[in-house]
């Protein structure tokens, strides 16, 4: 049994948990916890965490938190605790929360390696994500995926700098030709270092391999014409 | 009785002297037809001339000729006794203070006015105005002048033998005019200090000052030396004379008889120095020698109808007959200087005569003089004792006002530096009162500011609460309802109610929706700016373009956040407005900070609408009514095909 990967699901629905115990039994053989709060997830983490520790936490967002003396209320509080005390466990955020800023909030502020949606995820992505995750990579669903791309795409819009980099860069052979052409809006010129920061953060948002192809995935975006 | 009379030689002659340094005032006038009038008036004493003289002055309009004209008729008309064109001399330069204001004319003013009084001897009125005149002068600091009215007022104080007030004049005008080095009237103030000793029996002081005085004469130009030595053996001779040093007298009277032309060019100086000369020669039993001499004088007297001589000599004569027990010629000389007294008015001797006369006749007749005098010694008493009284008066009264003057003024001072105090107490009071204002005023905006922040931050706390119920609502939507509903959901797949399940579905989104309206996120763990990110990226596939201008610009990590919360909701409501209604391609979201405040601005290119008709949606009304909650500014302008902007001002501490 030492081989079997250690799950421990937290959501306050008993029906959810049901619903992920099934699917969990359909992809695999798993060594799995269940609790309802936030509280009981954490202190069962933090209490195997070297004896039997958990590698996947499937957690919820949203608990319905009307016991008093609740400390952790709710996801976002269980997974920055876990951060904080350095508890290591892949992190997979199973809810219906779909909203930018608090999709946003937590993976810019928590980075959990997986992000699924309840009303739209089956077995076969619970298993996929569970595989990403071991092999330590993420894994966010698609609806997730698109709003985050979305959301870089109106971020690199706004960030004046961003623009310029991406509009000079196909004028220029090298990178450091960059340097003196872009410019703060108070006219400060942009360090190298700083393009090239810049550049590296682009290629992440858009999921670009290299600087042509970030050039044509602006293109192709609509961010530069 | 010797005494007395030869006092009495002394007033004549000062009598006849007066006129001579008054003649020194007369100049030659400006223009010539003035000065013909003026030499006219001084011969024919025609009263018609002065009105002409000054009717051609005032025609002139020269300030200068005109006044001029004014003292040299007003002069003359005093010399010639025309008492008539004295008073209009007055007028005439009353009218002329009261248009020029000039004091000095003011002076003249008063000096002929004691003039006029001085013609019809009223002495103490006369007095009275050169006293208000010399004051005037005194402040002017015109000395001279001052010396001139002193010298005029010591002479009629000598005459109403006032002796003691004469001598304090004449000290006062002799203060006033030494320091001018001036030899004229100082002369003349000498001349009658001696006359003054003369008369007090100071002999020796008298001689003392006629030499002085002499002394000066010598200085003035143009005087005939000749004669002022007979002037002053004269008064030499007098003093003598009442020291009853008859041999004395009589070589100085002869001095003066000796000096050749005296007879003819200063014939009055003659008279007196024979008579005196005489009049020793008498005393010293002289008498064929003294009737000689009185009986020339007498005749050049009457030859001149020299009335005031003519007294001395008609008593000297009489007195030589009684002495002769000629009691006939005694009573008749007696009588005729008695008539002649009576007729100028001269007391003393009326006195003097009717004394004599009282002697010379014997019963009844003789006690009826006896009696006439007596009265007229009383009333003659009364009038002296009243008019140095009068005199003093003026003085005093003058001191009086000086003292006034002085106490008003002290009492000006101190009633200034009393203002000053309480203008200055005032001020400090107004500056107590200002300041205490201002710390008041201070206090108070400070209060007033403080409860202005306080209510402004309670308005944040509000927002910041309804924040949180809607949180809670939010979550309950969430977890409750929708967890049911999609329980229920679930059930009626399982059991095929696929309609059902449908419809559900859709109240399902609805909810999920509506919760995630309400949620939101803290500004602490996603920034305004990734917010506002957020949002537009939750418009993304819609036609808008929207674009975020400046959010840099504003230091976002210090701006409440409960004004964050308001900007971020009313920029979600603009965008679902616009997107729902407008068919805007473009949206602009524009920031920008100052010091107090924040501001932003959402304009769309839409259809617009026009403001005046159309009623704002309730989404627009929230908006405003969440900005206006917490001090904020917000709105509206837009119109048909214009596009539609909204400003939005907050200040970020509420004033």
């Amino acid at each position: 049994m030492a081989h079997k990967t250690r799950i421990l699901i937290a959501d306050d629905h008993q029906l959810v948990i049901q619903g992920i115990l099934i699917s969990l039994k359909e992809v695999g053989d798993f060594d799995v916890v269940t609790t309802n709060t936030c509280d009981a997830a954490f202190k069962l983490l933090k209490a195997n965490q070297h004896t039997n520790p958990f590698q996947i936490l499937f957690t919820d967002l949203s608990f319905d938190t009307c016991e008093q003396g609740t400390e952790l209320v709710d996801g976002e509080d269980l997974i920055k605790a876990l951060k904080k005390q350095g508890v290591d466990v892949k992190v997979c955020v199973i809810t219906a929360h779909t909203e930018t800023n608090r999709v946003f909030n937590v993976i810019s502020n928590l980075n959990p390696e997986a992000y699924l949606l309840k009303s739209k995820c089956t077995s076969a992505e619970i298993g996929f994500a569970i595989q990403k995750m071991l092999k330590n990579e993420y894994y966010y669903t698609h609806e997730i995926h698109e709003k985050m791309m979305r959301r870089n795409i109106v971020q690199i819009q706004v960030d004046d700098i961003a623009l310029q980099i991406l509009r000079e860069l196909p004028n220029h052979p090298k990178i450091i030709n960059l340097e003196g052409v872009i410019k703060k809006s108070d006219g400060a010129l942009i360090k190298l270092r700083s393009i090239e920061a810049k550049l590296a953060n682009l290629r992440t948002d858009l999921n670009a391999n290299n600087n042509i192809d970030l050039i044509l995935k602006a293109k192709e975006l609509g961010i530069i014409d | 009785m010797k005494q007395q009379q030869s006092k009495i030689f002394l007033l004549m002659f000062f009598f006849l002297s007066f006129p001579l340094f008054s003649q020194t005032e007369e100049n030659i006038g400006s223009s010539d037809s003035i000065v013909m009038l003026l030499k006219e008036y001084s011969k024919t004493k025609d009263g018609n001339l002065p009105q002409k003289a000054f009717l051609i002055a005032e025609q002139t309009k020269i300030d200068s000729v005109l006044k001029k004209t004014y003292f040299d008729f007003g002069l003359q008309s005093y010399f010639n006794k025309d008492t008539a064109n004295i008073k209009l001399t007055e007028r005439k330069l009353q009218k002329l203070y009261s248009q020029t204001k000039e004091p000095a004319t003011l002076a003249k003013r008063y000096y002929y006015k004691s003039l006029f009084h001085k013609v019809q001897l009223r002495a103490d009125s006369a007095f009275y105005y050169l006293h208000k005149s010399k004051n005037i002068s005194i402040q002017l600091k015109d000395s001279l002048e001052a010396t001139r009215r002193l010298l005029s007022m010591a002479a009629i104080q000598f005459f109403e033998k006032d002796f003691l007030g004469s001598e304090i004049t004449i000290i006062e005008g002799l203060r006033m005019v030494e320091p001018l080095e001036e030899v004229f009237f100082t002369g003349l103030l000498y001349e009658r200090l001696a006359n003054v000793l003369f008369i007090t029996e100071r002999q020796e002081e008298a001689r003392k000052y006629y030499l002085k005085f002499f002394e000066l004469q010598k200085r003035i130009p143009k005087v005939k030396l000749k004669y002022e030595k007979v002037r002053l053996n004269l008064h030499l001779a007098k003093t003598y004379e009442a020291e009853q040093n008859y041999t004395k007298a009589i070589e100085y009277f002869r001095k003066c008889l000796l000096v050749d032309s005296v007879k003819t060019k200063s014939t009055y100086r003659y008279e007196g120095a024979l008579e005196g000369f005489s009049f020793s020669n008498f005393m010293l039993g002289n008498k064929k020698l003294a009737l000689k001499g009185y009986l020339e004088v007498l005749k050049s007297r009457q030859a001149r109808g020299h009335k005031r001589g003519l007294i001395f000599s008609y008593s000297l004569l009489g007195e030589l007959y009684a002495d002769d027990n000629k009691k006939k010629k005694a009573i008749f000389y007696a009588k005729k200087a008695l008539k002649v007294a009576k007729e100028i008015r001269q007391s003393a001797k009326i006195s003097e005569n009717l004394f004599f006369l009282s002697n010379l006749v014997k019963g009844e007749k003789g006690r009826q003089y006896l009696a006439a005098r007596a009265m007229l010694n009383d009333s003659l008493y009364k009038r002296e004792r009243g008019l140095k009284n009068q005199f003093a008066k003026v003085r005093y009264e003058t001191e009086k006002k000086e003292i006034e003057n002085r106490l008003l003024k002290q009492e000006n001072s101190r009633r200034k530096l009393e203002l000053e105090r309480q203008r200055q107490q005032k001020v400090i009071g107004w500056l107590l009162a200002g300041g205490s204002l201002l710390f008041i005023g201070f206090g108070a905006s400070i209060v007033f500011n403080r409860r202005k922040k306080m209510i402004f931050e309670a308005k944040l706390q509000q927002v910041a609460i309804r924040e949180k119920e809607r949180q809670q609502i939010a979550k309950s939507l969430h977890d409750e309802v929708a967890g049911d509903i999609r329980m229920l959901h679930l059930k009626l797949a399982t059991n095929k109610h696929l309609e059902e399940a449908g419809k559900l579905e859709v109240i399902k989104e609805n909810v999920r929706n509506l919760s995630h309206q309400l949620s939101s996120e803290s500004f602490d763990s996603v920034t305004f700016k990734d917010q506002v990110i957020n949002l537009i990226s939750d418009f993304f596939e819609s036609n808008i373009r929207i674009k975020i201008q400046e959010i840099d610009a504003v230091g976002w990590l210090k701006i409440n956040n409960s004004i964050k919360r308001t900007l971020f909701l009313s920029i979600r409501e603009s965008i679902q407005n616009t997107h729902k209604h407008t068919q805007a391609t473009a949206l602009v979201l524009e920031f920008r900070e100052t010091k107090k405040a924040v501001f932003l601005t959402i304009s769309d290119n839409g259809q617009g609408f026009d403001t005046a008709v159309k009623q704002k949606g309730i989404g627009l009304k929230n908006m405003q009514e969440r900005i206006e909650e917490i001090n904020g500014v917000f709105f509206i302008e837009s119109a048909l095909d214009q596009g539609t902007t909204i400003h939005i001002q907050i200040e970020k501490y509420g004033t």
